[in-house]
């Protein structure tokens, strides 16, 4: 690969697809087909073999091949040579021929007859030409991006990451409007402190050298299946000795390979402080000198918990050797003080470890086991087994570089990050692998070799992603666009989609002046992954016109005018960096910055035109300024910023996608991918591991101290008194606002965690391999959703504990009604199972779709989200992320 | 030549990549599922765990369903497989009924009747497969045959992705297959039935 930094660096995950490349499509492979042996021959021909990689999953890493036989591609398989799943393929991209031959696809570009939209109202699609559907966009599109960009609003979600089009990720940058609406973003609180101590979204567990996992509310790679390495590494590693700990209310796959400790659902941030209670005061034992040089616990603090700095603005530290105060990185620093107390310019203060460590000093196990419900000897067991096998102090040698080695570690996902504290307890256990040194170094976390991040300053790792830098806590008003994010100054991506919603519909009190009067949904399904669907509707209604590219027919149909028929993945060109994984091996982490690059399969099925390919025609008609910025923004999400010789030439999207396989290819031409579908170019052992890159390289540090948090949250605060404001709706409730800006996590009692005899339940929702999230038009595919229904304990029942039901009267096959606290309720059939929590009640998937034009398979089960809220006063206040748990009560109806 | 496989349950997580590969490999009509994983619930509260048990047709060696055809449509292949002649299959179901591990489907209609989509237009990728599954005939797992002609191993063996299904040829002593089944502690399913499955379990109690 001729630019390796920007390969890795710069490059942006996506995929890209176009129409008419179908000619295109080779690589004739030496295998022929055979007819089955002793039935009849489905084909007569033997078909062409192609390569293509899988788009049914966020993470696209997997190599597959295609096999077409008069146009129909029979089969899908994985491709044997691609390193990253070696031939394997998950169940989701198993059945992704499923999709594509799904007749409850969009076949053609529709258009509304009813003007009233509803969920009970039928949109009276009719069949209309790619022209007049094309052109009653264009219409409605260029007069509202003339009048103000930010009328225009985009809204885009996780299907549009499992049908990843970098192109259509930059369409608000394009366009020029800040109105870039993540739909998956209500529960995407787990990337903040993923984001805080490694750069990117995911915390990856180093499991070809690790010893021992604490596992709280998420998934390693096998219970819910990855075939990019995740899986197979960890049935690996659980052959060679791995000790796995699954913190959780729902007995998971993985719990069946280790140990499960059942937990009540919500309260894993009082687990995680008993572990750093036991690891301060009964073990005193953690990784000293990791604390001293990598991260900020002698950084000393005032009694407003903000560093004390020197005239330089650089953070002390109070070296005992001189018995004195020094900066930071002054290098004559010789034995940071770690604990005590000083006094610096008359100034009493302490250090941030200090800190930390007075913040859990009550927080003992049996604390813990009144909440969490698991007993104290197992919290102390757990800690002190988790910190004998850190073996705090070795090392390893990896490619010729010598790093510490770290066995062991915590990781917490979204069944944790999502409830009530998650954010917190995400970052707790964050610190405990900081002061175990396993951050970053081999059998620890690692973050990702792709990640973005700066060290600045004070010395700290910061990811460049998201705001930590309190100079930029800005409100402004009144606010111009939708995106909410002056209110959460720490949301993780582009907008705050619940108070976007909400403000759509009442922007005066969001003290917004505009109004969005044309929108575009991309790969969204907002209306089923949020809680409340008919705030959704009137928000909708507000917008003058509505348009979409669809796979499906789904809820958020329900309210387009025009409905765009989308191409699905072996119908297109699509592009994409080998990116991050679940958990891997140094293997797989070397792969990383590899590209997965795929000309279609198929012809188009149906009447459908690639998305990229409409907006193209866009830009192109709307002149030369927006074809140059979708020639520019195309360049540098393909990570080639300077590939076209002419910025404002009018290259068609199928030119773009050659210029850009001919640019990565490393021969130089798009036939090396459309031949072999891939190219790794792998980086060294040692890169594989973040310790090399951020401290031996750039001498970054690690939080075990919010400090940035605390700073924002007193600017934030100072930004809202300034403009005589608060968050909307929490007028009352603003000390709760506040009182998440803090440096270290404390505990909360709130309306989750405190006791409530009506609504005794807990509610818990989790993944599974066949479903995941949905993604891809899984729910709409027979072959998962007959597994699941038929084969797994995990079906569409709502499941509760034998001891829970048997006191409640209930049994499994009644019918019941779920009420949450909130008010929402749904009904559903109930199944007992031993493998939950007896205060929890469990819903595998969700279903419950409202769209009457969907797959019929899509409306079975019940919409867990419907439990759930985003009312003011009862959301995660800092990031605008709602609480994916609720207390329930259930009842029987039949 | 004698076709076999070691299944270790212990690195299955009851994914079903392998059901759903077998079902998109051989285009299977729904309720057939020649390959599928038996997810059970074990122990009591706080004690309880799930198993994961991965079947397929064992292709026994002293084979029930071929003692059990009355017409020689079920047969032994030469690779050691248990195969159908489905001209000769008159769809009596004596086979399914002595086979004790379940493994045998019955076409109770036409593929449209069968559809995955009912009410619309079958779609292209099942209607390649209709002349595979006939109406009256008892159909199982071949072990891919088509692919074994190419050297590759069984669908489900090959999209596993934790590599927990090994295939190889029992009768060679140096075979990866008979390595594991010695190395690990394996058994068949059932095999007080005396049915010589070529399909060997390890992690299985």
């Amino acid at each position: 690969m001729a630019d390796k930094q920007m390969s890795r660096r710069g490059f942006v995950k996506g995929g890209l697809a176009t129409i008419g490349a179908a000619a295109l499509a080779g690589g004739i492979s030496t295998h022929t087909f055979v007819p089955h042996a002793n039935a009849g021959t489905p084909v007569d021909s033997a078909g062409v073999w192609k390569k293509n990689h899988c788009s049914c999953c966020s993470y696209q890493n997997c190599g597959t091949e295609v096999h077409v036989v008069d146009g129909v591609a029979v089969e899908v398989r994985g491709n044997a040579d691609h390193p990253v799943n070696k031939g394997t393929l998950c169940p989701r991209s198993s059945a992704q021929l499923a999709t594509l031959y799904n007749p409850y696809r969009v076949k053609a570009p529709l258009k509304r007859t009813n003007p009233k939209k509803g969920f009970d109202e039928d949109p009276g699609w009719v069949e209309v030409s790619w022209d007049e559907a094309l052109d009653e966009v264009y219409e409605h599109l260029s007069a509202t991006l003339e009048e103000n960009p930010n009328a225009f609003a985009m809204q885009y979600g996780f299907s549009g990451g499992s049908l990843e089009r970098n192109l259509i990720k930059a369409t608000t940058m394009i366009n020029e409007s800040s109105n870039f609406l993540f739909s998956c973003g209500p529960l995407c609180e787990i990337h903040y402190s993923a984001f805080r101590f490694g750069g990117n979204h995911l915390d990856k567990p180093d499991l070809e050298h690790c010893r021992y996992i604490v596992d709280f509310g998420r998934s390693v790679g096998g219970s819910v299946m990855f075939a990019s390495g995740p899986a197979r590494v960890l049935a690996e590693a659980l052959d060679d000795g791995l000790e796995l700990i699954v913190v959780n209310p729902h007995q998971t796959p993985e719990a069946s390979k280790g140990e499960w400790v059942p937990i009540r659902p919500s309260t894993d941030m009082a687990m995680l402080m008993a572990m750093l209670n036991v690891i301060f005061f009964d073990l005193d034992d953690y990784d000293k000198e990791c604390c001293k040089f990598r991260t900020n616990a002698p950084y000393l603090i005032d009694s407003d918990g903000l560093y004390v700095r020197n005239p330089d603005r650089k953070p002390y530290v109070w070296d005992l050797a001189d018995g004195v105060a020094k900066p930071y990185d002054d290098e004559s620093v010789i034995d940071p003080a770690l604990e005590g107390d000083f006094e610096v310019d008359g100034v009493p203060v302490t250090t941030c470890l200090a800190a930390l460590k007075a913040s859990v000093r009550e927080t003992t196990p049996e604390w813990a086991e009144a909440k969490t419900t698991v007993p104290a000897s197992t919290i102390r067991r757990i800690a002190t087994d988790l910190v004998s096998h850190a073996q705090i102090g070795s090392t390893i040698d990896i490619d010729g570089v010598t790093m510490p080695y770290r066995p062991a570690i915590v990781l917490t996902g979204r069944g944790t990050t999502n409830s009530s504290q998650g954010r917190r307890a995400f970052w707790l256990a964050n610190v405990i692998n900081t002061l175990l040194g396993s951050t970053g170094c081999p059998g620890g976390i690692q973050a990702s070799t792709a990640k973005e991040y700066i060290v600045d300053g004070d010395g700290m790792f910061e990811p460049t992603g998201m705001v930590t830098d309190p100079a930029n806590v800005n409100i402004n008003l009144p606010l111009t666009d939708f995106s909410m994010t002056s209110y959460f100054p720490l949301a993780v991506f582009p907008s705050v989609y619940s108070a976007a919603t909400k403000a759509m519909i009442d922007p005066e009190a969001y003290r917004v002046d505009g109004k969005i009067k044309c929108m575009y949904f991309y790969g969204t399904n907002g209306i089923q992954a949020d809680a409340d669907p008919e705030e959704h509707a009137d928000a909708y209604r507000t917008v003058d016109f509505i348009f979409m590219h669809a796979l499906t027919l789904d809820e958020q149909s329900v309210f387009a005018d025009i409905v765009l028929a989308d191409s699905c993945h072996l119908e297109r060109i699509h592009f994409r960096e080998i990116g991050d994984m679940l958990a891997g091996d140094q293997e797989s982490f070397s792969l990383v910055g590899g590209i997965n690059f795929s000309y279609p399969a198929v012809d188009p099925v149906y009447n459908a035109r690639q998305s990229e390919d409409a907006w193209v025609e866009f830009y192109h008609r709307m002149g030369p300024k927006k074809t140059a910025l979708c020639n520019t923004f195309f360049s540098i999400l393909a990570g080639r910023p300077k590939m076209l010789e002419n910025p404002t030439e009018e290259y068609s999207f199928q030119e773009l996608c050659d210029i850009a396989a001919d640019a990565l290819s490393p021969t130089g031409s798009k036939q090396y991918f459309i031949d072999n579908g891939f190219y790794v170019d792998p980086l060294p052992g040692y890169a594989c591991y973040d310790y090399y890159e951020t401290y031996l390289e750039n001498g970054a540090r690690h939080h075990i101290y919010d400090h940035p948090k605390l700073a924002i949250g007193k600017k934030y605060r100072s930004e809202l008194e300034r403009n005589g404001i608060t968050l909307p709706g929490w007028e009352n409730n603003m000390d709760r606002v506040y009182g998440e800006y803090i440096a270290i996590p404390k505990w909360i009692d709130d309306f989750i965690n405190t006791e409530n005899e009506e609504f005794d339940l807990l509610a818990c929702n989790w993944k599974v391999s066949c479903r995941n999230l949905g993604e891809a038009m899984a729910d709409s595919n027979p072959w998962p959703r007959e597994i699941i229904e038929d084969w797994s304990i995990d079906d569409f029942a709502i499941q509760l504990n034998p001891a829970t039901a048997e006191a409640k009267g209930l049994k499994t096959g009644d019918k019941i009604r779920v009420t949450s606290q909130h008010g929402g309720s749904v009904e559903g059939v109930l199944k007992t199972t031993n493998l939950l929590h007896p205060d929890a009640i469990g819903f595998p998937h969700s279903g419950g779709g409202k769209s009457m034009h969907a797959s019929p398979l899509t409306r079975k089960g019940a919409n867990y989200n419907l439990l759930l809220t985003t009312k003011p006063g009862y959301y995660i206040p800092d990031s605008g992320c709602l609480y994916n748990s609720a207390r329930c009560k259930i009842e029987k109806i039949a | 030549m004698h076709c076999g496989m070691l299944i270790d349950t212990k690195r299955c997580y009851g994914c079903n990549a392998c059901t759903i590969i077998c079902k998109q490999r051989h285009g299977t009509t729904p309720k057939t599922m020649w390959c599928r994983v038996y997810e059970k619930e074990v122990g009591t509260y706080p004690n309880a765990y799930r198993t994961f048990l991965p079947a397929l047709c064992m292709h026994c060696g002293n084979a029930a369903c071929v003692r059990a055809c009355p017409t020689g449509a079920s047969h032994y292949a030469e690779d050691g497989t248990v195969q159908i002649d489905s001209e000769k299959c008159i769809g009596c179901r004596m086979c399914m009924g002595a086979c004790p591990y379940n493994a045998r489907f019955f076409n109770l209609g036409s593929a449209e009747d069968n559809a995955y989509f009912p009410g619309q237009e079958t779609p292209d990728f099942w209607r390649l497969h209709d002349e595979d599954h006939i109406v009256g005939v008892v159909e199982k797992c071949k072990l891919c045959p088509d692919r074994r002609a190419e050297n590759l191993e069984p669908a489900c063996v090959q999209a596993c992705p934790t590599h927990a299904r090994i295939f190889g040829d029992l009768d060679d002593a140096e075979s990866e297959i008979n390595r594991e089944i010695t190395r690990l502690d394996t058994k068949p399913l059932l095999e007080e039935y005396g049915t010589r499955p070529c399909v060997y379990y390890a992690g299985v109690n």
